[in-house]
């Protein structure tokens, strides 16, 4: 249960039950929701950090598409803004607010993964097309550690709202439900790879 | 971890002539036996129009590739229906299989997926993915110390 697994499941909450009213599983599935919080925090993180470089790279050959550019430089510096703590992963309107800013960033950056088919010379760019792999690779993994957070919340909620974990949730933690992060409907449409010519 | 018994190769759309299935079961065995990582081959006659990386992330985990303290598994999906083909990476393996590495093999790929070699295009992907896991020197010392 170590937060580098990748391919492994989440550790199974309920072999944990045994300890009655939630004194040590109350603390254990908020440690697993902080951890799978973290991971994501980290993917986010990498996303920004692509970004600049990938834009610069961009500039030298599609000169046209600034706005895109621009739209995007001002999307990551948006979501820049928008902090969110662990602690306050139970604040519904912080949440909403994080994942606001970090949805727009991904809907500004479909464009951008594009532009190689307009500018068939970017697909010759090998720092480029280094990028853009880098930049998919971070879409997906932002994907699938959201999937993994909000799989940690529904167990953590799902905890301290049932007898009896719940008693000690409540006396002992104020244990209060965390939120999960909706994916917005449009991010499934992040091109992928294919070998192209449609069946 | 893998199944003991699970086949490395699993070629369910069944575009993989069956001499070659067994070299790519090989190859992957050795590469196992140098270094630990498993590399499953999946072929898929479709993705039941899920996303090639939804569904190889699914997959992958299902099938739990690679030893669970090392996350060492790497899977090579090809959805010949639908012209996906993805690599996908435990996490312990992304510093050396990085995401820019995978896509390089992929787009060597791609070409001779076009021409409608796809046996040809796994084995070209499986030797670059080999080559690249087995690139890594420390590797063979970190076994030995598991072995003592």
């Amino acid at each position: 249960m170590t937060v580098f697994r990748r391919f492994g499941l989440l550790a199974p909450l309920a072999a944990l039950s045994l300890t009655g009213c939630g004194l040590n599983s109350v603390p254990t599935a908020e440690e697993q929701v902080n951890a799978k919080w973290g991971d994501l925090q980290a993917d986010y993180q990498r996303r920004a950090d692509l970004i600049p470089n990938l834009v610069e790279t961009v500039k030298g050959y599609a000169k046209q598409e600034s706005g895109v550019l621009i739209a995007v430089t001002q999307a990551r510096a948006d979501a820049g803004r928008v902090t969110l703590n662990a602690s306050d992963l139970d604040d519904s309107a912080k949440v909403k607010a994080f994942n606001d800013a970090q949805g727009k960033l991904t809907q500004a950056i479909i464009p951008l993964q594009r532009l190689q088919e307009a500018y068939p010379e970017l697909k010759s760019n090998a720092n480029f097309l280094a990028l853009q792999d880098q930049l998919e690779g971070t879409e997906n993994r932002i994907n699938a550690s959201r999937r993994d957070y909000n799989e940690a919340v529904r167990g953590y909620n799902t905890r301290i709202r049932t007898f009896p974990d719940a008693i000690g949730a409540k006396i002992f933690y104020g244990a209060k439900p965390k939120v999960p992060f909706e994916a917005a409907a449009a991010a499934q449409e992040a091109p992928s790879v294919n070998f192209g010519n449609a069946s | 971890m893998l199944d003991v018994g699970m086949m490395r190769v699993q070629d369910r759309a069944n575009v993989i002539p069956a001499a070659q299935e067994i070299d790519l079961a090989r190859q992957s065995e050795a590469l196992e036996k140098a270094t630990t990582d498993q590399l499953v081959i999946v072929t898929v006659p479709t993705l039941n129009g899920e996303p090639i990386n939804d569904y190889s992330l699914a997959l992958a985990r299902s099938l739990r590739i690679g030893q669970a303290d090392n996350d060492n598994g790497v899977l090579l999906l090809v959805a010949p229906k639908e012209r996906a083909v993805r690599i996908e990476v435990g996490y312990g393996l992304e510093n050396l299989l990085r995401d820019e590495v995978a896509g390089k093999i992929v787009r060597e790929m791609l070409p001779l997926f076009r021409a409608n070699q796809p046996a040809q295009a796994i084995g070209l992907g499986q030797r670059e993915i080999i080559d690249v896991l087995r690139s890594d020197k420390r590797r063979p010392q970190y076994l030995q110390k598991k072995a003592a």
